[in-house]
């Protein structure tokens, strides 16, 4: 379809088969576009004629080790008290939204068009009253909320059968690509045209049109990629086939399945059915590991855990080991330069299962270098740099002691002085500062350059002197200490 | 009139109290103290047990002065009597409001809260999620589990071993499902038998039922059940209250510098150096126990975290006096020492000796943990120097003038390294070194504590550094005292500066330390 307005235009497709991609909602004009199709003609006049229904759906509630749920239908039950059968638990419907928003904070309706049904409830029972709500278009909501009462779940079951919502644009497909047009307006009845491709009709309430360009039977969809650069990494290979005349691209995007990331073409290609994947390469670590148990370890009595471990057991082809050994948190298992760390485990689903992180670090000697270097390095600086400096200065200090000059010290210049500070620890150093002082302090001056981000000539010379100055006050104050 | 109804009210409440209060007298309680029960994955003596649920329930240590074990025994087995008993303190006010209590009320009993329509049906329409944010909220929540644990404390007595459990879980003897019939009615009948007599009043018959009945759990299972020695080690740990005992003991060592301060005797000086390395001592002795207590390092939660600090803020202080006698850091470390000790005693911070949850369960904990401590007190010590300082400045007459100051400074530096007298010790320039000297101890141990960490969280997860909001504040943490240290060492940061610098460095550490816990989570959460 191709919708037009003053601004321009743009076009989109729509899949009858799909219920997400089966509508389009052109927000400034409050407008739906639909498309659907019908095996016969009658049946397309039926929906098409079709009031909305009062039929508002039903409710159904299952608690966990009951077997048969409790159905409650929305329209007949509102505000009254359901018992749940079998148990001392009792449900009430509060209200119902068609089409439900948070409006401001508070759940509300959009229209009166069922878009978003949804239905509030109010569980009662011995451990007190719960609210909840149940959306009939988003049946995992529930799952995924805090909820008092885990053990009872709340299905709301609704079809908006043969109805189409106020204000659309119903396009109607019978058979043959016999395309109708449905406008259905605010208020009142709709009117059903014939229609055909590549012409305009009007959008209700606007200098806006519909047109229908192209209709497939039997649509694929080719994806696009491009590079967006942010976020996760997704890679995608674009592939070029060719059999026989036949020639065509494919992208093959990359996505997390259940073992591994993996993208996948499957189709036919010429006289033959090609399946081509694109994943990332495995390569062969030359053993295997397989888990024999996971196990969950509580402390006595309790529910505390103690410990997450993973009895495994390992084989190398090559060199002929078997290795059992058990990985703890905090007790990794390292093998051939590979570590593996109990990370995670899932024991939700019907299959217990155990995910280890595995590393290879063959850097570790140097980070660990790195490790005593630093903590070396904060030792000397501070525990021998003093007394080393304190040596020094009983020799220099003469020479030291008159070079205080009273230029004030700022940031940048200071960044400066301590370059060229930390050289200048022994008594030739202070005895060469009034030199330093002038443009021979190149030291200084380039890096006080560098940090007052190009403030320009004045900082060279005054950088120099609140080198002298640093210097000065800086062994005074060691004098005391 | 009013306050008359009200006194005649406190009156008849504290009647039955007053009764009770003989017998517990009378009775034999060291037995019962010494009951094993396994509680919160641990075996403890019940006298543990006791003191962790009557703080819970009632809000008090010891209810009305009582034995926390006989306050138990009381709830278990005269539980309709103890209902009606005013005992839960209720401190927020929109709560008594709800309970239609008057505004003075302290006290109210659990059968007034359980038949008060207002607050069932408050409780009722709590949303969990919401009731964190709202105190109002999240006050009544915690009344209702107070009741919770009232309610099941017979069914969490599990005192009686069973060898036989595969999970080796212990047995409540309301609820017991292990053992042989003829041995489940032994036990019922002696529970029966100890229950009658605590009711009927009977201090001999008690005492001698206790016995019998500890005997008979022992022999139960001799090789699960703790040995004496241990259990009588907890229950002294429990009634020393090491930690208390640290708190008067810096508060005591602090009045005696004061003391010196003002007086200018030199024996003094000695009685409060002695009295703060016994509080030292006591304090090591303490964490000593907890260890053995608890089989592993006190280091695992928010409150051994804050006492390992306030040792090693404790310790610096001692060390630094040992070398520099420089009396202010004495006197300004027992003060913080208090202030630490106290507010970790006092604030219903969770004092239990509970196992480590799996993460923190690694010899690295300990080399983590104490470097990071070690890093925190020597901050602590710092800031309290700073401080100090700033205090010293402002009394001394903070009015001079900026230019002043530096000739000023010269002055009383020459004049420190002349003069060795007793003034010159606490003087602005000798506090700018103890500053420099204790910074330089802390960074080491800050640096430490990140390696370790870092080490740490490698062997354990296979990365050094993850940017988790505690790796990150301890990384601007460091980054502000390195800034700070360079900042001395090439002498930006002087006088003035380098105390206000202190200070704020210690608010970083603080951010680091609880700020972190409570506000950003992360992987270091378990703390709180």
């Amino acid at each position: 379809v191709e919708i037009g307005g003053t601004r321009g235009f743009f076009r989109d497709w729509l899949f009858a088969a799909s219920p997400q991609r089966r509508k389009l909602f052109l927000s400034d004009l409050g407008l739906h576009v639909t498309y659907s199709r019908y095996a016969s003609l009658d049946a397309l006049k039926e929906a098409a004629a079709a009031k909305k229904t009062d039929d508002i759906g039903f409710l159904l509630v299952r608690v966990e080790g009951i077997e048969a749920p409790t159905r409650i239908d929305v329209r007949a039950s509102i505000n009254r008290v359901i018992p749940l059968e079998k148990t001392d638990y009792s449900a009430k419907i509060l209200r119902y939204l068609p089409d439900f928003a948070m409006t401001a904070g508070k759940p509300q309706t959009r229209s009166p068009d069922p878009n978003n049904p949804a239905v509030q409830i109010e569980i009662a029972g011995p451990e007190g009253v719960e609210r909840r709500w149940a959306f009939s278009r988003m049946p995992d909501f529930e799952r995924f909320h805090r909820r008092k009462y885990k053990q009872i779940s709340v299905r709301y079951h609704f079809q908006a059968q043969g109805s189409f919502p106020r204000r659309s644009l119903n396009v109607l497909e019978g058979p043959n690509k016999a395309l109708y047009l449905l406008t259905r307006p605010g208020r009142g009845e709709g009117r059903l045209v014939k229609a055909g491709l590549n012409e305009k009709y009007g959008l209700p309430g606007s200098e806006g049109y519909l047109r229908l360009l192209t209709l497939y039977e039997k649509a694929g969809v080719r994806y696009e990629a491009s590079n967006s650069g942010g976020g996760h990494p997704r890679p995608a290979l674009l592939i070029g086939l060719s059999a026989g005349a036949e020639t065509f691209e494919r992208w093959l995007v990359m996505q997390p399945e259940k073992n591994a990331w993996r993208g996948e073409f499957t189709g036919r290609l010429g006289p033959w059915n090609a399946r081509i994947t694109f994943g990332p390469l495995r390569v062969p670590l030359g053993f295997e590991i397989g888990l024999v148990d996971f196990k969950k370890l509580h402390y006595e009595g309790s529910k505390l855990p103690k410990s997450f471990e993973s009895d495994i057991r390992l084989v190398d082809a090559k060199s002929g080991v078997t290795l059992a050994k058990t990985i703890r948190m905090n007790e990794p298992l390292q093998y051939r330069g590979y570590t593996f760390y109990q990370s995670s485990y899932d024991d939700r689903g019907r299959r217990e299962a155990s995910i280890f992180s595995v590393s290879r670090d063959p850097g570790y000697p140097v980070v660990f270098v790195g490790f005593v270097l630093l903590t070396v390095g904060v030792f000397v600086i501070f525990y021998l740099k003093a007394p080393l400096k304190r040596g020094a200065k009983t020799a220099g200090s003469k020479a030291a002691g008159k070079k205080f000059v009273g230029a004030e010290v700022s940031g940048a210049k200071a960044t400066g002085a301590e370059a060229a500070g930390a050289k200048a620890t022994g008594p030739e150093a202070a005895g060469k500062k009034p030199a330093g002082a002038g443009p021979a302090g190149s030291k200084g001056g380039k890096a006080a350059r560098a940090d007052g981000g190009g403030a320009g000539r004045g900082p060279i010379g005054r950088g120099a002197a609140g080198e002298v100055e640093t210097k000065g006050t800086d062994e005074k104050g060691d004098r005391t200490s | 009139l009013r306050r008359a109804a009200f006194l005649l009210a406190a009156l008849i409440v504290a009647t039955p109290v007053l009764g009770g209060d003989a017998f517990y007298e009378e009775i034999d309680l060291s037995t019962v103290r010494r009951l094993a029960i396994q509680d919160k994955g641990r075996k403890k003596p019940l006298d543990s047990f006791a003191r962790q649920r009557v703080k819970l329930i009632t809000g008090y240590e010891c209810l009305d002065g009582e034995d926390p074990v006989a306050t138990l025994l009381a709830m278990v087995f005269e539980r309709d009597r103890w209902q009606k008993r005013k005992a839960l303190r209720i401190d927020f006010h929109p709560l008594l409001k709800l309970l239609r209590k008057p505004a003075g009320t302290k006290r109210v009993s659990i059968e007034e809260i359980r038949k008060n329509p207002a607050f069932r049906n408050a409780f009722d329409r709590i949303d969990r999620t919401a009731a964190q944010r709202d105190p109002g909220k999240k006050a009544i929540l915690e009344l209702s589990h107070r009741l919770l644990y009232f309610g099941q404390l017979e069914s969490d007595l599990r005192i009686v071993p069973d060898p036989s459990d595969p999970e080796a879980t212990w047995w409540s003897i309301a609820k017991i499902e292990g053992h042989t019939p003829a041995v489940r009615a032994k036990l019922k009948s002696a529970y029966g038998d100890l229950r009658r007599a605590f009711r009927e009043r009977d201090a001999a018959a008690f005492n001698e039922r206790a016995a019998r009945l500890a005997r008979m759990l022992r022999e139960l299972a001799p090789e699960l059940y703790p040995g004496e020695p241990v259990l009588g080690l907890e229950c002294t740990y429990n009634a020393w209250k090491p930690f208390r005992m640290t708190w008067v003991a810096y508060a005591l060592g602090f009045a005696c510098f004061l003391l010196y301060f003002a007086a200018g005797k030199r024996p003094l000086y000695w009685v409060a150096f002695v009295v703060m390395v016994s509080g030292l001592l006591i304090h090591a002795a303490g964490l000593g126990l907890r260890s053995v207590i608890g089989g592993r390092a006190p280091l695992a939660n928010l409150y051994e975290s804050i006492i390992v600090f306030g040792a090693a803020l404790i310790l610096f202080a001692i060390i630094f006096e040992a070398i520099y006698r420089a009396r202010i850091l004495g006197a300004v470390a027992c003060f913080l020492g208090f202030l630490t000790m106290i507010l970790a005693d006092l604030t219903g911070i969770n004092k239990g000796i509970d196992p480590l949850v799996p993460v923190l369960n690694s010899a690295w904990l300990q080399f983590h943990v104490i470097t990071v401590m070690l890093g925190y007190g020597a901050f602590a010590l710092d800031f309290g120097i700073g401080l100090s300082y700033l205090i010293v400045r402002s009394v001394r007459g903070g009015s001079a003038a900026a230019e002043k100051e530096t000739e000023e400074g010269k002055a009383r530096r020459k004049e420190v390294v002349e003069a060795k007298g007793e003034a010159s010790k606490s003087s602005l320039a000798a506090l700018e070194r103890y500053n420099y000297r204790v910074l330089q101890i802390g960074f080491l141990f800050l640096t430490l504590g990140i390696v370790t960490g870092s080490i740490w969280a490698n062997y354990a997860w296979g990365r050094y550094w993850g940017w988790d909001p505690k790796e990150t504040w301890s990384f601007v943490t460091w980054i502000v005292y390195g800034v700070i240290l360079h900042g001395r060492l090439v002498g930006w940061i002087r006088g003035v500066k380098s105390a206000l610098a202190s200070v704020i460095g210690f608010a970083t550490v603080l951010f680091t330390w609880f700020g972190v816990s409570f506000l950003l989570p992360g992987l270091h959460s378990y703390l709180s």
